[in-house]
C-alpha cells in the first residue's frame, strides 16, 4: 500500500510537471487593439474675378464675349458695353488699350472650399504665362501692380512689375509692406472659406510707340501659395 | 540579445531621422489661376488723302481760288488729326517773292488741329485758298508754285489739352 501510495505520488508529481513545463508556453493573456489615423491636412486655394461679374472668367477682357462665363457675357468689357452691363458703364479703354490707359480689375482669393478643407495658407507669388500667338514685347509694356486687403482695412500694395517679370518661372513675390507675409487662415473646421481681396492694376506705357498699334495677347495669372505653420 | 536589440533601435532612429531630414524641404502648396485676360492694343491710323492733288494751271496776276483736301481718320482710337504745309516753287519766289500766296495755311513745323476730336470714320479737310498777287511781274511767267500738305493724328486719349482742343504731343 505504502508502495502504492508512494508510486502514485510519484505520477501525479511527474504529470503535475509534466502540465508545468507544458504550462510555461500559455500563460493567461489579452490584448486590446486601438487604431490611431493621422491624416495630412490639404492646402487649396480658389480665386474668382470679383466686382460683381459673373463667374468663372477673366478679370481683363476687351469684349463681353471674351468675358464670359461660358453662359452670359462679361459685364465689364474694356472697350464695349455688353448684354449685361450695368446701366451707365463706361467701357475705360474703347477701340482697345492706348498709351497712358491704367484698368483696375479684383480677384476674389479663398482659401477652402464648401468641399475642401484648408490649412492656414501664405500667400508667396504670382506668376504668370502667355497664350500662343501673343505679342510678347507687349507685356514690357504693361505694368502690373497688385494690392491685397490689409488685417486692419484698406487695400495696401504687395507686388509690382511688368507683365514681363511675372513670365519668368519665379514670378513677382508678394508681400505687404515691411515686409510681412500674407496669411489666411483656412477653414479646417468646415464652414465658407476665408477670403482676401486682391486687385490686379495694369497700366501701359505713356510712351509705348507705334509698332505696338493693334497688338494682342493673352495671359494667364496664377497666385501662388504655401502652408503658413512651419513657414517663417 | 541586448546588444542585438540595441543595434535594430538605432537602426531604427537612423532611418527615422533620414525620412524627417528629407521632407523638411517640401512645404505644402497650391494656386490658383484666373485664365484668359486679354489686352488688345487700339491703333492711330489715317486712310489715303482725297481731293488733294489739284493741278490749276495758266492763272494771271490776280486770280485766286481755293482746293480742299479731306483724310478719313480709320483709327480705332479718338484722336486728334492736324496738318502742316509747304509752299515752295519758283512762284513763290518770283518777283521779290510774295506773290503767290495762302493766307492762313499752316506752315509752320507744328502741326494745326483740324476740328474736334476724331472718333473712328470721321473725316477732317483743309481748305487752302491761294491767292496770285495782281502786281505780280512778268518775272512771274511760267512760273509754277506748290502746296504740299502733310495730315497728322495722335491719340486723343491721356494726351488731350485742359481746354480739349487738340493734344498735349502730336508724337
Amino acid at each position: 500500500m505504502k508502495h502504492k501510495s508512494l508510486l502514485l505520488s510519484s505520477a501525479a508529481a511527474l504529470a503535475a510537471v509534466a502540465v508545468g513545463i507544458g504550462g510555461t508556453f500559455a500563460l493567461f493573456s489579452d490584448t486590446e487593439t486601438a487604431n490611431n489615423t493621422i491624416t495630412a491636412g490639404r492646402l487649396c486655394i480658389e480665386s474668382q474675378r470679383d466686382a460683381f461679374d459673373n463667374v468663372p472668367g477673366p478679370m481683363f477682357y476687351m469684349t463681353g464675349a471674351q468675358g464670359s462665363n461660358g453662359t452670359n457675357p462679361g459685364r465689364y468689357p474694356l472697350m464695349e458695353v455688353s448684354p449685361t452691363s450695368p446701366a451707365g458703364y463706361v467701357p475705360p479703354t474703347p477701340g482697345g488699350w492706348a498709351p497712358g490707359d491704367s484698368v483696375t480689375r479684383t480677384l476674389t482669393v479663398l482659401n477652402g472650399s464648401l468641399t475642401c478643407q484648408s490649412l492656414d495658407a501664405k500667400l508667396t507669388h504670382i506668376t504668370a504665362s502667355l497664350h500662343a500667338g501673343s505679342y510678347a514685347p507687349l507685356a514690357d509694356k504693361m505694368k502690373v501692380t497688385v494690392r491685397a486687403q490689409a488685417p486692419g482695412g484698406g487695400m495696401l500694395q504687395v507686388g509690382q512689375a511688368y507683365l514681363s517679370q511675372f513670365l519668368t518661372p519665379a514670378g513677382v513675390a508678394i508681400a505687404y509692406p515691411g515686409p510681412a507675409a500674407i496669411t489666411m487662415p483656412g477653414n479646417t473646421g468646415g464652414g465658407f472659406p476665408p477670403n482676401l481681396q486682391m486687385e490686379f492694376q495694369v497700366d501701359f506705357d505713356l510712351d509705348t510707340p507705334n509698332a505696338y498699334q493693334d497688338k494682342d495677347m493673352v495671359v494667364d495669372f496664377v497666385v501662388h501659395a504655401e502652408q503658413a505653420a512651419h513657414n517663417p | 540579445m541586448i546588444g542585438k536589440r540595441l543595434a535594430l533601435s538605432l537602426l531604427a532612429v537612423g532611418v527615422t531621422s533620414l525620412v524627417v531630414t528629407a521632407a523638411s524641404f517640401a512645404l505644402f502648396s497650391a494656386q490658383t489661376a484666373n485664365n484668359n485676360n486679354t489686352f488688345s492694343a487700339g491703333t492711330v491710323t489715317l486712310g489715303n488723302v482725297a481731293n488733294c492733288g489739284n493741278t490749276i494751271n495758266n492763272i494771271a496776276p490776280g486770280d485766286s481760288g481755293n482746293f480742299t483736301c479731306s483724310v478719313q481718320y480709320t483709327g480705332s482710337l479718338n484722336a486728334w488729326v492736324g496738318y502742316t504745309a509747304t509752299m515752295g516753287g519758283d512762284l513763290t519766289t518770283c518777283d521779290g517773292g510774295g506773290r503767290f500766296t495762302a493766307p492762313g495755311l499752316n506752315t509752320g513745323a507744328v502741326p494745326a488741329v483740324i476740328g474736334t476730336e476724331a472718333a473712328p470714320g470721321d473725316s477732317r479737310s483743309v481748305t487752302v485758298n491761294w491767292a496770285f498777287a495782281l502786281a505780280a511781274g512778268n518775272d512771274c511767267q511760267g512760273d509754277s508754285g506748290n502746296i504740299g500738305l502733310t495730315f497728322y493724328a495722335v491719340q486723343a486719349r491721356n494726351n488731350t489739352n485742359g481746354t480739349n482742343t487738340g493734344p498735349n504731343a502730336w508724337q
